[in-house]
């Protein structure tokens, strides 16, 4: 027997016992008369039932309509007719669409579609949306918005994504004087909304919060835009421009490289391969690593720089640092060193002046007002090359100009010897020998021009407190010096009548000097970070007139 | 009269350089790649400058200089090194020669001992 069969048989078995027992409790199975009485009994009163009715049970289809709370809305439920119930109309829907006041935002052709496969395919279609008020629109007062480059996020490639260079990508958003920061949205007014029943909707008034304009900051023809170069700053209640980019950690990955138009203070370290370019002054109290630092106004690093021969710091103004080693400055002020330089080379536009124990090994510094250092060179060290007295940014355009002079040269005598071995080429080469000719001509007058304005300073000095030992090589304003012996406390000054370098006893005029912070960096540095930088004489000036080397006695 | 130039120094290269630019500039320049010979032009003529490389073949540039300026003492020579610390630089130097050119030369030092 097939399961179903038996629980079949087992619900008509169970059934059938539980009438009879009703019977026999109700009855008693011994009376037969107390059988019909009691169905008198049941029947007395109750309508005759036609036998029709037994066969099947029947009812109209129906729609049940409900209105949201706020009348916004109102959603309906469809149920289809049952046996040889009537089909539900559009009539039924209206009316009782109508009845619960619906007037507006019905939508006629959701309530027929519905009714017609509700009736079709004899399916419940329960909360349907019917009807829609119309919202109002908020007042909303004029606001600011922020250009998107201001507040986009910094978008970094993963690792499937194209090669980036990391170093590039900066976490600051830097703003130009001028540039717009920000555009005002005028005010909303707002708009009356109508709810499903026909009644007018009041609109709300809209309290925006936004960031207010803040430092640095100005109005221009409706925007607000940057009043100074800077690093855009921005917070939940107001957007500003810093003029000192003040980087919290040390430049690396995390930051990436840094072109700032103003100040830069940078509380840890330059790592290596980074570059960091300041408009104005740098202050960094860490080390400053094989990087390229460019700066418009001074530099002050509390420690040093550890360049591997990498580094290049070119500075507009003055240096001043703890240590140089490995690494080229050039610096158009005085660069102050407290302790060593070491196989760095520096070019300053005025002195390079070290602590009273600094000392000065390997190299070439090119200092146009002089050194002051405590020892140069040393017994067996790396050979040290000190130029004075002579403008080196005029000395670099001069070599430039030479290398073109030494290229021109040598392609002019090619284009000589070629005609010179082939006259028929002689017409075609000899615009070109003309030509190149020159070109000389126009760099040597330009070398002329340079070199009677190159700037020299003939009281340049080199000042060793200490000693300065056999290798050094000095020259001031063009006349060579060579240490052969070990001097001590001496001077190196120019003789130009004599045409030569000659040393004098350095006696210590006014005992070591504490130097003078320059620039506005400086003025970042710590407290008590005092440091003493000796001087044999005040700075001689630059524009102390021009030397020419004189013809040896 | 335009000034003179003596320039000895085996690169060729550098010679016709020096040449061609400061003959451009007005001076009179004659170039050899011999020391020998340079020697013996820079003691029977009169120059108003004399350059000469230190490293050279045959006779070195502070050779040069001790025997020009032991045949003729007012002669103005200028050593033209590679490194100033070289020692034939500083022995030319403190023969008497007047100074260092750092290699290849140095436009604005030639014209300040031209001047």
């Amino acid at each position: 027997m097939a399961p179903e069969h038996g629980a079949n048989l087992q619900r008509l078995i169970q059934g059938s016992e539980e009438l009879i027992r009703d019977l026999e409790l109700g009855t008693g199975a011994e009376d037969s008369l107390a059988l019909v009485r009691a169905a008198e009994a049941h029947v007395d009163g109750e309508p005759a039932v036609s036998l029709e009715s037994f066969s099947e049970v029947s009812a109209d289809g129906t729609v049940v309509v409900e209105v949201s709370p706020d009348s916004m809305e109102a959603r309906a439920s469809f149920h289809p007719p049952v046996g040889k119930g009537n089909f539900l109309t559009l009539e039924d829907a209206e009316h009782l669409i109508d009845v619960r006041g619906i007037t507006f935002g019905v939508d006629w052709e959701a309530v027929k579609g519905c009714i017609l496969t509700c009736n079709e395919e004899r399916i419940d279609i329960p909360d349907v949306v019917i009807a829609r008020g119309k919202a109002p629109v908020a007042e909303a007062p004029e606001f600011l918005v922020l250009s998107d480059r201001l507040v986009t996020p910094l978008k970094r490639e993963g690792p499937a994504g194209p090669r980036v260079d990391f170093k590039e990508l900066s976490i600051f958003t830097l703003v130009r004087k001028g540039e717009v920061l920000a555009e005002l949205q005028p005010k909303r007014e707002g708009v009356m909304g109508t709810n499903v029943r026909g009644a007018a909707v009041s609109f709300s008034r809209e309290r925006t919060s936004y960031p207010r304009p803040g430092r640095n900051t100005q109005w221009s023809d409706g925007n607000v835009v940057a009043s100074c170069d800077g690093r855009f700053q921005l917070n939940a209640d107001s957007f500003w421009v810093d003029e000192v980019l003040d980087i919290v950690g040390s430049v690396d990955l995390r930051v990436g490289n840094i072109d700032f138009p103003g100040d830069v203070v940078i509380r840890g370290e330059i790592r290596d391969g980074f570059t960091v370019k300041a408009g104005k002054s740098m202050f960094c109290v860490g080390c400053i690593g094989a990087a390229r630092v460019v700066c418009g106004g001074d530099l002050v690093t509390q420690q040093g720089v550890v360049g591997k021969d990498k580094a290049v710091i070119l500075v507009g103004g003055a240096v001043e640092a703890k240590f140089l080693e490995g690494c080229a400055v050039d610096a158009g002020g005085a660069v102050r060193i407290r302790t060593s330089v070491l196989n760095s080379t520096v070019h300053t536009g005025d002195r390079l002046e070290l602590g009273e124990r600094g000392i000065v090994i390997g190299g070439i510094i090119k200092a146009q007002n002089g050194v002051s250092a405590a020892q140069i060179g040393t017994d067996r060290g790396p050979r040290t090359e000190i130029y004075c007295g002579v403008d080196f940014k005029v000395e670099q355009k001069l070599v430039w100009i030479r290398d073109r002079g030494i290229a021109l040269a040598n392609r002019l005598r090619e284009v000589e010897n070629r005609i010179k071995t082939d006259p028929r080429v002689g017409p075609v080469l000899e615009p070109l020998r003309v030509r190149i000719k020159t070109a000389i001509h126009k760099l040597n007058e330009s070398a002329r021009t340079l070199v009677v304005g190159l700037d020299r300073n003939e009281q340049a000095e080199v000042v060793a407190y200490g000693t300065v030992f056999p290798g050094a090589y000095l020259e001031i304003c063009h006349i060579s010096h060579f240490l052969t012996r070990p001097v001590h406390r001496v001077s190196f000054r120019l003789d130009k009548a004599g045409g030569r370098i000659v040393e004098s006893r350095w006696e210590p005029s006014s005992g070591a000097r504490k130097s003078r912070a320059p620039g506005a960096a400086a003025a970042a540095a710590a407290p008590g970070d005092a440091r003493s930088f000796p001087r044999a004489s005040p700075t001689a000036s630059p524009s102390a007139g021009r030397p020419r080397p004189a013809a040896r006695s | 009269m335009a000034k003179s130039i003596l320039v000895i120094d085996d690169e060729i290269m550098i010679l016709d350089a020096i040449k061609i630019i400061f003959e451009d500039m007005g001076y009179t320049v004659q170039t050899t790649s011999d020391p020998l010979h340079g020697t013996e032009e820079a003691v029977n003529k009169d120059f108003d400058l004399i350059l000469t490389d230190v490293r050279m073949p045959v006779r070195n540039g502070a050779e040069v200089t001790e025997t020009v300026l032991a045949r003729k003492p007012g002669a103005r020579i200028l050593v033209i090194t590679a490194y100033p610390n070289d020692p034939l630089a500083e022995r030319a130097v403190r023969a008497g020669a007047l100074g260092l050119l750092k290699k290849p030369f140095e436009i604005a030092k030639i014209l300040d001992y031209l001047t």
